[in-house]
């Protein structure tokens, strides 16, 4: 049996079948082709100019689908998208969001044990921490599987862990006390309704950028 | 011997990849105690079975183990040491199920002290996070 909950507030967030079965090695512009979720007006503040058919166009007149066709190069998309990170205060703490998917992406590429860290995956983390500006930085790893997982951990009783699955789906588990006793679950379900799913237990407590350090 | 279940006294050691270590704080997350899909159990060392006389020993011994490894232990990798008798029991009284974790003696040719977590399954990501909860020290898996 996987770790979805099984008591106290039970919550089972089995909510979405897998898309795919495609945990293809690190391909940014092909995931985000298939979805454009992180399309971005003026507003995000991008100032990275791209080639687009042969003149240069400003990233903020883009779309990140026309992104990723007009480059394979991967330091570029990052380059691209560490300006989008940096647009996006909550994520703009040090260490650099980008910086460590890069890091955990060499670490990954380095031994022959493991896999390639996930395209979708990577997609899904930026999707998220930019769209949850709440949220402090968190410490980011990543799974065997070579998805990525991010961590707020202040303490044995406090720690909320996120998976990002391919599917776009989050793997949460969440430790969280209540006067009585440390509450511990875990769950399944997708990035729409990830916020209702952990709000009975407060992890805001922690994991907010207003909550104390 | 092959089978033999690991006094809850005793102590392991999980080689822990540099792709799972929190960088603000230097030790291993849940990600350290992920099993691969394929995986039956998550490998560990039986530290007493190594025959040392101190833990610092047993770690030497460790590295010299893993340097006949497949892989090559990271720099930046860690050696974290868990007691079994309470890693088993904060599983029980945090897991939602109960999951009572099996610490067995796995040996192999060239690494006699090697054992196996069993009890839990790849998608079984908090009790990862139990796991890691439960170290009590890491050591540089590689001396500087």
């Amino acid at each position: 049996m996987g770790d979805t909950l099984a008591t106290l507030d039970t919550v089972d967030f089995e909510c979405k079948a897998p898309m795919e079965d495609d945990e293809s090695p690190i391909s940014p512009r092909r995931y985000l082709k298939e979805q454009d979720y992180l399309h971005e007006s003026s507003a995000s503040g991008w100032q990275t100019d791209v080639d687009i058919d042969g003149g240069s166009r400003s990233v903020s007149d883009i779309s990140m689908a026309e992104l990723w066709d007009a480059t394979s190069d991967y330091e570029k998309v990052l380059s691209t998208l560490k300006e989008f990170s940096h647009s996006a205060q909550s994520i703009a703490q040090k260490p650099d969001v980008l910086a460590r998917l890069k890091e955990l992406n060499k670490f990954l590429a380095e031994d022959q044990e493991e896999p390639e860290l996930k395209a979708k995956s990577v997609g899904a983390c930026l999707y998220f921490l930019s769209s949850n500006k709440d949220f402090k930085h968190p410490d980011i790893v990543a799974s065997p599987k070579g998805t990525v997982i991010c961590q707020w951990r202040k303490d044995k009783h406090r720690n909320l862990t996120i998976e990002f699955l391919p599917d776009w789906s989050l793997h949460f588990v969440v430790f969280s006390p209540t006067s009585s006793e440390t509450i511990r679950v875990s769950g399944r379900c997708s990035m729409d309704v990830f916020r209702k799913a952990i709000e009975p237990y407060q992890t805001e407590r922690w994991t907010s950028v207003n909550a104390g350090r | 011997m092959q089978g033999d279940e690991i006094p809850d006294s005793d102590h392991v050691s999980r080689y822990c990849k540099p792709r799972s270590i929190s960088l603000s704080t230097g030790r291993p997350t849940g990600a350290s105690f992920m099993l691969r899909e394929n995986e039956a159990f998550l490998s560990i060392n039986w530290l007493e079975e190594l025959n040392q006389t101190s833990r610092e020993s047993e770690i030497n011994e460790l590295r010299q183990v893993f340097k006949n490894k497949p892989f090559q232990v990271a720099t930046t990798g860690v050696f974290a040491v868990i007691n079994v008798g309470r890693t088993k029991s904060s599983v029980v009284e945090g897991a939602p199920d109960s999951t009572v974790l099996k610490f067995i003696h796995e040996p192999e040719d060239d690494d006699p002290s090697h054992s196996g977590i069993f009890g839990f399954t790849h998608e079984e990501n908090l009790i990862a996070e139990l796991i890691a909860d439960s170290v009590i020290e890491t050591h540089d898996a590689r001396q500087r």
